[in-house]
């Protein structure tokens, strides 16, 4: 494991921010931590990255105790912060310099590797630009920038695409995905669940500073008690048949309502056929039919309830 | 190393504020010490009050003395025997005494009658009137010794010639006065310690501005967590932070000094006071660094900073006597002023410009008798100075550390 935490737990007051949370991440993966706001996305983070003094629990990464003083570890770290954590005094170029310079002494070697994320990020027009003369895209990039230019085994993102336009952020997780095939393993904390869907091997979900879930999204998926949902366009459908299709295997619910029936399954395999052979065997006309599977979205909404969060 | 770098990168976005602090100190500095290098309350100058004197008393020797002696002090401005024109005089401040010697004056005073006096008409509240009463006084004083214990020839034919030559000598003699608080041998102020004064001011809002940059760029939450994610340890980049102030404090003690000598280096040189004004405004450079420590340490936005620098520069300077000297300064102003650092930094200047003939023994060379003997008037000033740089890097270190502490 590259990283392992073990029943953490971290308290403000009264408040359990971590409830006893612990997380594996294996090396080569990219890791989702997917959570509410407020759930304890950030302080599991900051703890992990010995930020922050935690209560009880235990942390390793690279198989070594994590300590603000373990210094070995965090040459192979980087970190992009939630906020976006640069010098306004400093042009990009210079900021990712400074940076990259905290692991990488050798001069010549960091001129290539601030090149390299000054391009990975899209900001190379940009260089000589303070961050006050940049856009909130931009300086979102030039957050990412300055933690991975230093090119470390282990990146732990927390939301590192908030504010960032769907062109960059498309920019962004395929770089991320490029990182990852050279080898850096990467933990992602995020809210947008089609960024984790798309680039996540695997997903932790956590609310209320606990783990809820964890596993693939197919995974994940299998969880909920949730299935396809089967859309057919058909006209003058009669009150029998809808029952009929009531009856059939793993149909969890059925609604016929403006010339389009939805059924919902439960589970199973070849619901849609099941289906089909029904409309056939009624001679029953249609014109399109449509089939969803749950999204990462059902999923998380059905895990973390859907109660309003502050 | 690297954070080290990154700071002067950091001073480089204050570096043109930095400099028009240095721009107006240097405008102040030579306005004050090179077009006006003998002004100021430390040197001495006379000045010849406007009188006008109206002899009644025609050709007597004694009123026509009385007259040359006053002329030797005041200026007497020529006015005819014209009550109008003399009250337009003063209405006007023409003049701002006016003694009339009435006829007979002289004859009466020789006969010891003390019935006729010489009449005055002065300005309301001129303070230079009772000055004039005094010279007067003392004129008829002298002569009515002469007059009464009988100096030689008091009884001649002539003897108003003689009792006016006999008080004349007598009023000839005079006590040398020598100015040496901050003073040229010729009793004026130098303008090099008008500069070293103001210079405490500069030093103050250059190190205070650029140093508090630094540390609240370092210190924002942001860029402060992520360089706790480095591999750098929180003491290395203290360490490299304090290099950081130390350079651009005594960087900038560095660049007022050497204008300094490109303003004033004949005539510091020459004093034999240079190295002890320069251990004196380095001393005051380690309190500047202390106190931007301490700014920096605490404002969060550049507003603030800006205000910060104003009022803590300005203010001290004002109450330490750096634009205004100490010795004119009230009481319980010098008493407040004793808490303040640039207090100690002025008392050590004042200390400095007093040395009488400077530091060297003669003009030639520093004994090290002499240079041992200059340090040791003014190491009390300095070590007061030394102890409230300790004292302010310490609390202030004291209160981060409990204000971090309180946020884990």
């Amino acid at each position: 494991m590259l990283i392992s935490v073990r029943d953490l737990v971290k308290r403000y007051g009264n408040l359990v921010a971590l409830d006893h949370f612990s997380l594996d991440v294996r090396e080569g993966e990219i890791l989702g931590l997917l959570g509410p706001n407020g759930s304890g996305k950030t302080t599991a983070i900051n703890c992990i990255l010995s930020l922050l003094r935690y209560d009880k629990g235990t942390v390793e990464i690279f198989g070594r105790p994590m300590a603000p003083d373990a210094y070995e570890s965090k040459r192979d770290i980087g970190v992009v912060p939630q906020n976006v954590a640069v010098f306004n005094e400093l042009t990009v170029e210079e900021n990712i310099d400074y940076f990259c310079g905290m692991y990488v002494e050798d001069r010549a070697v960091r001129r290539g590797l601030v090149q390299e994320a000054v391009e990975f990020v899209g900001l190379a027009d940009f260089r000589r630009f303070y961050p006050r003369k940049l856009s909130g895209g931009m300086l979102r990039r030039l957050n990412i920038a300055c933690g991975i230019a230093h090119k470390p085994k282990l990146i732990i993102m927390d939301e590192p695409t908030v504010g960032v336009d769907p062109q960059s952020r498309n920019s962004v997780l395929e770089g991320i995905r490029k990182l990852n095939e050279h080898g850096a393993t990467v933990v992602y904390t995020s809210h947008y669940m089609e960024e984790v869907e798309q680039l996540c091997t695997r997903i932790v979900i956590m609310d209320k500073g606990r783990t809820l879930a964890t596993g693939t999204k197919d995974e994940l998926k299998a969880m909920i008690n949730r299935g396809e949902t089967i859309t057919v366009e058909i006209y003058a459908l009669q009150d029998e048949d809808v029952e009929r299709i009531r009856q059939l295997p793993n149909v969890a619910s059925v609604e016929y309502d403006d010339n389009r029936l939805t059924v919902r399954y439960a589970n199973g395999q070849h619901n849609l056929l099941t289906l089909l052979d029904f409309l056939k065997s009624r001679d029953l006309s249609f014109e399109k039919v449509y089939s969803e599977r749950p999204t990462l979205n059902d999923v998380f909404l059905e895990i973390t309830g859907r109660q309003l969060r502050d | 190393m690297q954070v080290f770098r990154a700071y002067f990168k950091v001073v480089r976005a204050s570096a043109g504020t930095i400099a028009l602090y240095m721009f107006i100190f240097l405008q102040t500095a030579i306005l004050v010490s090179v077009l006006n290098p003998s002004g100021g309350a430390g040197s001495f100058e006379e000045t010849r009050t406007p009188i006008a004197v109206i002899n009644r008393d025609g050709g007597a020797p004694l009123a026509q003395g009385l007259a040359d002696y006053l002329a030797d002090t005041f200026r007497l401005v020529p006015f005819p025997d014209d009550p109008e024109k003399l009250q337009d005089a003063l209405f006007w401040r023409n003049v701002e005494y006016i003694a009339t010697i009435p006829e007979g004056f002289s004859q009466a005073f020789m006969a010891g009658e003390e019935g006729v006096a010489i009449q005055k008409a002065v300005v309301p509240d001129s303070t230079s009137s009772h000055y004039v009463d005094l010279r007067i006084d003392k004129f008829l004083n002298t002569a009515r010794l002469h007059r009464d214990f009988g100096a030689p020839g008091v009884n001649a034919p002539d003897a108003q010639a003689h009792l006016v030559a006999a008080v004349r000598k007598d009023l000839s003699a005079s006590t040398p006065v020598t100015v040496t608080a901050g003073a040229a041998s010729d009793g004026t102020v130098p303008g090099y310690s008008h500069y070293y004064s103001f210079m405490s001011y500069a030093l103050l809002a250059m190190a205070m501005l650029g140093i508090s940059s630094t540390m609240m760029a370092f210190n924002k939450a942001e860029v402060r967590l992520r360089n706790l994610c480095t591999p750098v340890s929180v003491r290395r980049m203290s360490l490299a932070l304090a290099a950081g102030h130390g350079v651009l404090a005594v960087a900038c003690w560095a660049v007022l000094v050497l204008f300094s000598l490109v303003f004033h280096g004949k005539a510091l040189l020459a004093s034999g006071r240079l190295w002890l004004y320069l251990v004196n405004s380095l001393t005051f450079a380690v309190v500047a660094t202390a106190i931007g420590f301490a700014v920096g340490s605490f404002v969060k936005s550049g507003s603030a900073q800006a205000g910060a620098v104003n009022v803590i520069a300005l203010g001290m300077s004002f109450l330490s006597g750096v634009f205004v000297p100490q010795s004119i300064m009230s009481q319980s102003v010098l008493a407040v002023a004793r808490f303040l650092p640039a207090y100690w930094y002025i008392r050590a200047h004042d200390a400095i410009g007093a040395l009488v003939g400077g530091a060297s023994s003669g003009a030639t060379s520093v004994a090290s008798g002499a240079a041992s003997n200059a340090l040791g008037s003014i190491a009390p000033y300095l070590l007061i100075q030394l102890g409230f740089a300790a004292a302010i890097f310490s609390v202030t270190l004291l209160i981060s550390k409990e204000r971090q502490l309180s946020r884990v």
